[in-house]
This record gives C-alpha cells, structure tokens and sequence, in this order.
C-alpha cells in the first residue's frame, strides 16, 4: 500500500512555559503515522512529546553549540485519528521561540533511516538509505536563511515551512516514492554553514506479497 | 489551504497560558497586525536572560500591557478544532 500524505501543522510560537501544545488531526486509514520535529534555542531542552495522550518515540537529537540550536526528532505509529493534542515538554521555561512541525501519513510504518549531522558550510549533503516506496523529510537549521531542501540533491522541495528560533529554519518534503536505493539529499543556506537533519518515511510492508524478491517455492 | 490559528496569552496563576481564540485564512490580515502579535515575542527574547535569572518576572510584561496574541499554529486542516473564524483581525476576542 502506498504511503498516503495527510494533514500539516507548523508552528514558530514563543512558549513562555515549559511546554507547548497544540491540536494536530491525524488522517483516518490504516498505518498511521505521525512525525515531529522541533527547533529551538539551547538555553533550553526538548525532554518529551505526546500526541493524544501517547509518548512519541525519540528518533534523534542533536545539540548545535556554533549555532546555539536544539532539535529533537519523534514519530509515533498508529496515532489516535482525528484531532488530537501535540504536547512537546522542555526542561524549563522557554522564552524563545521555537520551532515545531507535524505530519501525518498513512500506509506508513516506523524503522525508517536518519541523517543527523551538524552544521558545516553550504550546501550540506549526505547520503541515505532508502526502502522502495519511501518518502523523506529534511531539514536545516543555519545562522542565515536556509534556501534550499533538495530531496533527492537537485531536486527542490517546496518549503513545508520557513521558522525563525533566534536562527534560520527550514523543511522540505518529497512527495514521489523513491524506488530501493541511496540518494544524496541536501539543504543549502544564503552563505555560511547549514545543517542536515533527515528521517525517511517507509511504506507500510505487505507480508507476503508485493515484493519484487518475493518468490513461491512449490514442492 | 491554511489556517492560521491565532492564541491569547494570558497570565494565570502567575504561568503564562496560551489558548486559541479563532483562526483565519487572510494571511493579509495577519500580515497587517504582525507588529502586534509579535510583541510578546520580542519582549521574552530581550528579557529572556533577565527573566531566567529571576531579575525581573513576567507579570511585568502583563502590568504593561495587553493580553498580546500570537500566531499559535498553522494548519491545513482544522477538523475538530472547535474554532471559529475571526471575522474582525483588528478586534481579537
């Protein structure tokens, strides 16, 4: 079954507590999936998320000393359906802002590979592993504005949002599988260094069938 | 299309609170009153050090001003929400 895009909520708010909470609304259908990723200054940390009630699972984190930045990386399978509650708990009160993105899919699934890596000039690239039918999502954190997220490198991604945390950020995602393979992504910035952040979303696998190595023995 | 869901801030109990009030699809509108929504923004990153070394206290920002709104979310589906539109951008609830 092939991964079906569903529903966005973004958002660059300023907390002034130790948590944020906003409603997001998972699409209905079968493998669910939901992705989070959230930015922020280093004054402070990302310690936890929920969404409807459900702790999410911590992909990857990262500290970006040169830039001052934080970013944290969840997903959550098989989400509650409809509007829901996104909760993201910070080890104090923030008084920046920060950054926040959810998305929703379905026919996805957990497992798939990351990128996580810190700033170094633009454009910022790296190779990632990918299942047949997966879709990514980048991003990029920079002292200047991040102008590109290209999925696979060269390929330009609409901006699936532009934040500001005290610094520059930016998502992309792509919206055609990839068939099985390794593809270069990048992000890019005005100048200076820019970092590199990816997760890939994987179809849901078929058991049994649908494969191109699955194969009968007959005896 | 995209929703942009507009929050109160308000002082409760000496914590900030945050809860939405309407939402609107003029990204005009909100583009005309971005000075104001940004105004509890650009005092927590100016005071922030302060207010996190215990020098000063949010209610400061409050005896000063206004319940401010900001720009709570954006979205493109609001189903469930329970939110109605704002018909008057220059008279937030």
């Amino acid at each position: 079954m092939a991964i079906t895009i569903g529903n966005k909520t973004q958002a660059n708010p300023t907390p002034g507590a130790s948590f944020y909470q906003l409603a997001h609304n998972q699409n209905t259908g079968s493998d669910g999936l939901i992705i989070v990723s959230a930015v922020m200054s280093n004054s402070r940390t990302f310690t936890s998320a929920t969404y409807g009630g459900q702790t999410m699972t911590q992909i990857f984190v990262k500290a970006f000393g040169g830039l001052a930045q934080y970013t944290k990386f969840w997903i959550l399978e098989n989400p509650p359906t409809g509007s829901n509650t996104l909760r993201i708990n910070f080890n104090g009160t923030q008084w920046n802002p920060i950054s926040v993105y959810a998305k929703s899919f379905t026919g996805a699934q957990a497992g798939g590979n990351s990128v996580n890596l810190s700033g170094a000039s633009t454009p910022r690239s790296s190779n990632i592993t990918l299942s047949s039918g997966s879709l990514v999502y980048a991003y990029g954190i920079s002292i200047n504005a991040v102008n590109g997220v290209q999925i696979p490198t060269g390929t330009a991604t609409s901006a699936e949002f532009t934040h500001n945390t005290n610094r520059q950020v930016r998502g992309g995602l792509n919206t055609t599988p990839f068939s099985a393979g390794t593809v270069q992504i990048r992000t890019t910035s005005t100048s200076g260094s820019v970092t590199l952040q990816a997760y890939e979303i994987q179809e849901k696998a078929t058991a049994g069938g649908g494969g191109n190595e699955n194969f009968f023995l007959i005896m | 299309m995209d929703y942009y869901i507009i929050n109160k801030i308000q002082l409760q109990g000496g914590e900030v609170k945050q809860n939405p009030v309407g939402y609107t699809t003029n990204l005009d509108d909100v583009e005309s009153i971005r000075g104001d929504l940004q105004e509890f923004t650009d005092w927590a990153i100016i005071n922030g050090p302060d207010l996190d070394a215990g020098i000063i206290d949010i209610s400061e920002f409050f005896n000063s001003h206004d319940n401010p709104h900001q720009i709570g979310q954006i979205t493109d589906n609001i189903d469930g929400f329970n939110l109605n539109e704002i018909t008057d951008i220059n008279n937030l609830p």
